[in-house]
C-alpha cells in the first residue's frame, strides 16, 4: 500500500531551476510514466521520491507521510538506475542479492529470489560473471533484477530500457506489464519514449521544463492534447503542424492552409463560435488522413488533393510526404499501398481529429 | 603404418613462435634486460658495498663480486644500536600514513560528495603542499620547541600527518569522485545506511586509490629528511637522518652507510611488493553506462 503525493514540489541546483511547481497524486497500485524531452527533470524528480535529492520546495508523502527527511534506506524504495549503477565489484547475483540481504532476508530466501529474478529476465547464465564482463543491454537487465527482486513498497524505474535492441525492449515492455499487474504494487516510470509511456501508463505525466505541460491517461493525451507541445509530442510518427487561418463561411467554419480550404464539422464548428479570420495552427496526425476512396469524402472528412514527394514502406503500413502549402507533411497509409513519387494522393482530412491551435499561447482551442 | 612415415611431432609446451614473432620476443627480452640492469645495479652496488671489505669499496678496478661476503657490519649495526633510527622511521611513517589516510579520506569524501567549501577550498589544501618545507622548518622549531616537542615521536608523527593530508585529500577526492555517485545512491535505496554504503560500496571500489595513497604517503614520510635532521636529536632519529651521521669531517663510513640503507630500503620493498596486487587500476569498470 503506497501512493505518492507531490505537492508544490521545487528542485533547484544553485542557479538551475529544475523542478517548478510540481503536483502530483500516484494512487496506490498505479503505473505512473513520467514522460518528457531531456533535460525536463524526470530523473530528478524520481531521485526526490527516492530521497537522493533534497526537495527546495514542497513535501514529498508516501503512503500519506511526508517523507521528506526520510532517509532513502528508510523509504522502502527499490529504484533502476538511468545509468545502471551496478557494483562493479560484486558477481551479478551477488549485485542482486545486495538489496535483499541488506534488508535482511533470511539466508535460504536468497538464492531462490534471485534465480526468480534472474530467469525471468533472461539473466541466469550471467549470474556468476562480473558487472564488467557484461554488454549494455545485460547490463540494464540486471540493474531491472536488482530492483524487481526487492519487496518494496516502490519501485522507481527511470530509462530502464533506453539500452535495449528493438525486440528485447518489447519483450521487457511486455514482462514489466505482467509484473506490474501480478505484484500489484505501485511504480513510477520514467521514459522520454511515448511507445513505451503510452503502452504500459495507467496514467502518464508530461513534464516540460520543470512543470506539468498535461497529465491524465494516455488516451486523454493522444486524443485531448491541452497545448502544442503535448499534440506533437504523444504520437509516433509525430502530428503535423501547418499555420492557417480559420475563415468563417456562411455559417461553417473553414480552416485555410495556404491555398487550400478544409472545412470543420459542423459540430466543431459550432464550438468555435464566429472566429472568423483568425491565424492558427492547424494540427493532424498522419493516422487521421485517410486515401480517398469514391466522390464524396467520408463523414466528417475533408478532401485535400495531394502529390507524394517520398514513400518509406514500414511494412505494416507506408509513410507518405507530401506538402501542403509550404509545409511538409507526413501520412500514414496501409501496407499495401503502391505509391510513387510523383504520384497524385487524394487525402480524406478527418476534420473532427485535427487539432487547432492558439499560436500565441500555444494552447490548443 | 609404415616405419619411415615422419615422426610425429612432439606436442611441445611452448607454443610455436613464428620467426618474427620469435625475433621481436628476443628484442623485447634484450630492452628488459638493459632497462633492468640499469635501474637495479645501484641498488646492487649498494648491497654489495654493505659486505664488502673496507678494502675493497675503493680498490680499482672496481671489485664486481666480493669474494667473501662480509656482514660483519650489520652486526655492528645491530650492536651499537643504531638500527633504532629503521623503528623510528617505521613508527612514525605507520602511524603518520595511517592517521593521515582516515582523516584525509573522510575530508576528500566531503569535498567529493558534498562539495564542501566548492572548488576553491580543494586548491587551497593542495597548494599547502606546494611550499618548500625548508621556507617553514624554522618557524615550526620554534614552535616545537614551545611545545617541548623536539626530538619526540609524538612531533614528527603530527607534522608529517599534517605535511601529508593535502596529498591524501587531493589523491582521494580524485579516486572518490571516479566514483559514479549513483551506485552509491543504489546502496542508498537498496537499504544501506551512509556508513554502510561506504563501507561495503565506496571503500571496496576505491581500494586500488587507498592503497596506492597509503604506499605513497608512507614513503614520503620514510624519505622525509629537512624536518626529521632539525627537530631531531638524539632519541627518535629516523634512518635518513642517521645515515648523513656517518659521513664524518675526518672519515666516512661507508660500509654503515650502504649497510644502513639496504635495511632502509627493505620495509618500502616489502611495503610496495605486498599490496602490488591493489595497485592495479580497472576496479570502477562496468558500473555504469558507456
Ligand atoms: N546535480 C545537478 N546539478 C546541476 N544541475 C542539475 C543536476 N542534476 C540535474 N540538473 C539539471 O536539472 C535539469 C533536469 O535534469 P534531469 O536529469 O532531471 O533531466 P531528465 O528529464 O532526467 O533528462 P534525461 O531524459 O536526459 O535523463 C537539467 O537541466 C539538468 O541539467
Ligand atoms: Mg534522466
Amino acid at each position: 500500500m503506497a501512493g505518492v503525493r507531490l505537492r508544490g514540489v521545487h528542485k533547484r541546483f544553485g542557479k538551475v531551476h529544475a523542478v517548478r511547481g510540481v503536483d502530483i497524486e500516484i494512487p496506490d497500485r498505479a503505473f505512473t510514466v513520467l514522460v518528457g524531452p531531456s533535460g525536463c527533470g524526470k530523473s530528478t524528480l524520481l531521485r526526490m521520491i527516492a530521497g537522493l535529492e533534497e526537495v527546495t520546495e514542497g513535501t514529498v508523502e508516501i503512503d500519506g507521510a511526508v517523507v521528506n527527511d526520510v532517509r532513502p534506506k528508510d523509504r522502502d524504495v527499490a529504484m533502476v538506475f538511468q545509468n545502471y549503477a551496478l557494483y562493479p565489484h560484486m558477481s551479478v547475483f551477488e549485485n542482486v542479492a545486495f538489496g535483499l540481504r541488506m534488508r535482511g532476508t533470511a539466508g535460504a530466501e536468497v538464492r531462490p529470489r534471485v534465480e526468480k529474478a534472474a530467469a525471468m529476465l533472461g539473466i541466469m547464465d550471467l549470474l556468476e560473471r562480473q558487472p564488467r564482463q557484461l554488454s549494455g543491454g545485460q547490463r540494464q537487465r540486471v540493474a531491472m533484477g536488482r530492483a524487481l527482486v526487492r519487496d518494496a513498497k516502490l519501485y522507481l524505474f527511470d530509462e530502464p530500457l533506453s539500452n535495449l535492441d528493438a525486440q528485447l525492449r518489447d519483450e521487457m515492455r511486455t514482462e514489466i506489464k505482467r509484473l506490474h499487474q501480478e505484484m500489484q504494487r505501485t511504480m513510477i516510470y520514467v521514459t522520454h519514449d511515448q511507445v513505451e509511456a503510452m503502452t504500459l501508463a495507467d496514467r502518464i505525466v508530461l513534464l516540460r521544463e520543470g512543470e506539468i505541460e498535461q497529465e491524465g491517461p494516455p488516451l486523454e493525451l493522444y486524443e485531448r492534447p491541452a497545448t502544442r507541445f503535448v499534440a506533437g509530442f504523444i504520437g509516433s510518427p509525430a502530428m503535423n503542424f501547418a499555420p492557417a487561418e480559420l475563415e468563417a463561411a456562411d455559417g461553417a467554419v473553414q480552416v485555410r492552409v495556404g491555398e487550400t480550404v478544409l472545412a470543420l464539422p459542423p459540430g466543431r464548428a459550432e464550438r468555435l463560435g464566429g472566429d472568423g479570420g483568425r491565424a492558427v495552427l492547424f494540427g493532424i496526425r498522419p493516422e487521421h488522413m485517410y486515401r480517398a476512396e469514391g466522390e464524396a469524402p467520408r463523414p466528417d472528412c475533408a478532401r485535400l488533393d495531394t502529390t507524394v514527394e517520398i514513400v518509406e514502406p514500414m511494412g505494416a503500413n507506408t509513410l507518405v510526404n507530401f506538402h501542403l502549402g509550404e509545409t511538409s507533411m507526413l501520412v500514414r497509409l496501409d501496407g499495401s499501398a503502391a505509391e510513387r513519387p510523383g504520384n497524385a494522393l487524394p487525402l480524406d482530412v478527418d476534420m473532427s481529429r485535427a487539432v487547432l491551435v492558439d499560436p500565441e499561447s500555444e494552447r490548443v482551442i | 603404418m609404415t616405419a619411415d612415415a615422419a615422426p610425429p611431432v612432439p606436442a611441445s609446451r611452448w607454443p610455436r613462435w613464428l620467426p618474427r614473432e620469435r625475433r621481436r620476443m628476443i628484442w623485447r627480452f634484450l630492452i628488459a634486460l638493459v632497462v633492468q640492469v640499469f635501474f637495479l645495479f645501484p641498488v646492487y652496488w649498494l648491497f654489495i658495498t654493505s659486505i664488502k671489505s673496507a678494502g675493497d669499496i675503493f680498490a680499482r678496478p672496481p671489485v664486481w663480486f666480493p669474494g667473501e661476503p662480509n656482514f660483519r657490519i650489520f652486526g655492528v649495526l645491530f650492536k651499537d644500536g643504531d638500527v633504532w633510527a629503521i623503528y623510528n622511521s617505521l613508527i612514525i611513517a605507520s602511524i603518520s600514513t595511517v592517521v593521515a589516510m582516515i582523516l584525509g579520506t573522510a575530508a576528500a569524501y566531503s569535498l567529493a560528495r558534498f562539495k564542501t567549501g566548492g572548488q576553491n577550498l580543494a586548491i587551497w589544501i593542495i597548494s599547502q603542499r606546494m611550499i618548500p618545507p625548508i621556507v617553514i622548518v624554522f618557524p615550526i622549531f620554534l614552535l616545537f620547541v614551545w611545545f617541548g616537542w623536539i626530538d619526540s615521536y609524538v612531533g614528527l608523527i603530527l607534522l608529517y600527518i599534517a605535511f601529508n593530508l593535502p596529498y591524501v585529500i587531493w589523491m582521494m577526492r580524485g579516486y572518490i569522485e571516479d566514483i559514479p555517485v549513483e551506485v552509491e545512491e543504489s546502496a542508498l535505496t537498496d537499504g544501506c545506511s551512509r556508513w554502510q554504503a561506504l563501507r561495503k560500496i565506496v571503500f571496496p571500489m576505491a581500494r586500488t586509490g587507498i592503497f596506492a595513497t597509503a604506499v605513497f604517503t608512507f614513503i614520503f614520510a620514510w624519505n622525509e629528511f629537512v624536518f626529521a635532521l632539525i627537530l631531531t636529536r638524539h632519541d627518535v632519529l629516523t634512518f635518513p637522518v642517521l645515515v648523513t651521521h656517518y659521513y664524518g669531517a675526518q672519515s666516512t663510513f661507508w660500509s654503515k652507510i650502504a649497510a644502513l640503507s639496504v635495511l632502509g630500503t627493505l620495509p618500502v620493498f616489502f611495503a610496495v611488493a605486498t599490496l602490488q596486487r591493489f595497485l592495479v587500476r580497472g576496479i570502477t569498470m562496468g558500473a555504469v553506462k558507456g
